[in-house]
């Protein structure tokens, strides 16, 4: 069994609302990420994923519970995991070059070592030629890997992932799915990947958490059965199939019965 | 899997966006034109007086024949106005950024600023008078307090408007305060600054001439006085014509400065 990465052991987090209605957000939370693991969190709108997330990117506290990352407390320490956010948030003055070595200038290194070593990558994330675009000339989908170049920039062994898919289209994101397995075949990182998309977990990730709605709580953890490198036509596989009816099966017992369609 | 970007498409665009751009000039103009000229006739052909007024022809003549006297008093109103700009951007700038630093600031002198903005300085004025003389400085202070307001509150909202979600990517790579503000709060600030400096340039001609109405010895503003005092109507509007030209130099000169300083905007404006 290789190492744990992170560690999270019964976090709590509740938000103070108007008056006395103050929202708890997360109950009880424990799950692990191991080393070179993609671990992805199912969860509906509202199960509280993006403050798991804000806990984990040091945004902010817990109020009760251990948070580890190689065994250290991780707890409002910023700057020690990747973190990639739902929109690409690109800064729009800046070229994609430019954009992507930002977590290397706030790591200190200088404008044209920081270029330098950027520059020798993007080939690798299919972004040559884009190097002097600016982000509004390119696509969503090569906006979100100019976002992901730019993650894997900030050097850390941890990636949080928040739904980088979420606002693409079906068939860009079947491409993205196909491109970040061949970038994880090759880099390796430990992954934590919080989507909406069943699919999409079950093809990309080694075990996947189920994350009830509010107060977010963990009900179910599966393994996927699938080998690795992965393919995207592993979606009509037979253990792929297995794997999202007890997915399937599993959100309708928890997460479908606590909160009536809308 | 390739994403290519549409050049052949842009090509096209820039063309019949040069055209419409000149086309947008030339209209205009020409609508200009007309009216100078239907001005022009019926002074003709109502034999109106010229002190009462003169006609474009009689107003351009008047304007090349003091061309000395007036070139010498615009220089004091480009300084006036200059200076009053130059100070009017560093104190907006800086209060902005002061009141960014906390909620607490932000919430104790935003409104203040907005609901000084409605004191009308050009009441205020004869007080820099009885403070200040009748020397450069009540003049720079007007163009000043004039110009200070569009810059503090469009920095002000430039500041507060930074998107979130680049502000917490940032802190979650651990960047600093500074960091921050240099690589994100800043940039994202330029086209609200830029905002803030167009309406500025246009009230800053137009503050240093009332401030040398009040009283000076120099100016646009009490040439124009001095020429209406002598009933030289032609003087007065070649005068008006002149301002109106500085007027346009300034925004001219802010607006290329905005394009050299955030080229990428305008990009990104043509392609929305």
């Amino acid at each position: 069994m290789t190492r744990n990465k992170l560690v999270i052991r019964g976090l709590y987090k509740t938000y103070p609302g108007k008056g006395t209605s103050a929202v708890q957000a997360l109950r009880d939370i424990s799950l692990t990420v191991r080393e070179g693991e993609f671990v992805s969190l199912i969860g509906p709108s509202g199960s509280g994923k993006s403050s798991l997330l804000d806990i984990i990117a040091g945004l902010s506290l817990p109020d009760e519970g251990e948070l580890t990352l190689d065994g250290m407390p991780l707890a409002g320490k910023r700057g020690r995991v990747s973190y990639m956010p739902q929109r690409d948030v690109l800064f729009p003055w800046r070229t994609i070059l430019d954009n992507v070595i930002v977590p290397l200038q706030i790591q200190g290194v200088k404008r044209q070592a920081a270029r330098e070593e950027a520059a020798r990558l993007l080939p690798v994330f299919g972004l040559e030629q884009f190097a002097d675009s600016y982000p509004h000339m390119l696509s969503g989908g090569m906006r979100q890997r100019a976002a992901f170049l730019r993650t894997y920039l900030c050097k850390r062994e941890l990636m949080l992932l928040d739904e980088p898919f979420a606002s693409l289209d079906a068939l860009t994101r079947m491409q993205m799915h196909q491109w970040l397995l061949s970038m994880w075949q090759r880099f390796r990182h430990s992954v934590l990947l919080v989507t909406h998309d069943v699919d999409e977990a079950i093809l990309l990730s080694d075990r996947i958490y189920l994350l009830s709605p509010r107060p977010g709580e963990i009900v179910a953890e599966v393994a996927v059965p699938l080998p690795r490198p992965r393919h995207p036509h592993m979606t009509t596989d037979p253990d792929f199939l297995q794997t999202k009816a007890k997915l399937l099966g599993l959100l309708q017992e928890t997460v479908f019965s606590k909160t009536p369609a809308q | 899997m390739k994403n290519w970007p549409s050049t052949g498409k842009s090509n096209l665009s820039e063309e019949t966006s040069l055209l419409s751009r000149w086309f947008s000039l030339l209209l205009p103009g020409g609508v200009m034109l007309l009216l100078l000229v239907i001005w022009e006739w019926l002074v003709a052909i109502t034999r109106m007086e010229a002190w009462i007024l003169p006609g474009p022809s009689q107003i351009l003549q008047s304007l090349w024949q003091s061309r000395a006297l007036i070139a010498q008093h615009s220089v004091q109103t480009i300084y006036e106005s200059l200076l009053g700009l130059a100070i009017a951007i560093s104190a907006g700038v800086a209060i902005a950024a002061v009141i960014d630093t906390s909620e607490w600031l932000r919430k104790a002198f935003y409104p203040l600023l907005i609901v000084s903005q409605t004191v009308p300085i050009i009441a205020v004025a004869p007080l820099f008078f009885i403070w200040f003389g009748y020397g450069l400085t009540p003049k720079v202070v007007v163009v000043a307090l004039v110009c200070f307001f569009p810059v503090a509150i469009n920095v002000a909202d430039g500041l507060r408007l930074v998107d979130r979600d680049t502000l917490r990517l940032m802190a979650s790579m651990g960047a600093s305060r500074w960091q921050i503000f240099r690589m994100v709060k800043l940039p994202a600030t330029l086209p609200f600054f830029f905002s803030g400096m167009r309406i500025a340039g246009t009230y800053s001609v137009m503050g240093a001439v009332i401030g040398e109405w009040l009283g000076a010895s120099k100016g646009l503003g009490i040439l124009m006085t001095r020429s209406s005092q002598s009933f030289l109507t032609d003087r007065v509007f070649a005068t008006i014509v002149v301002i109106t030209l500085l007027s346009l130099a300034i925004i001219a000169l802010i607006e290329g400065v905005a394009r050299l300083v955030m080229p990428w905007h305008y990009r990104q404006k043509a392609s929305a």
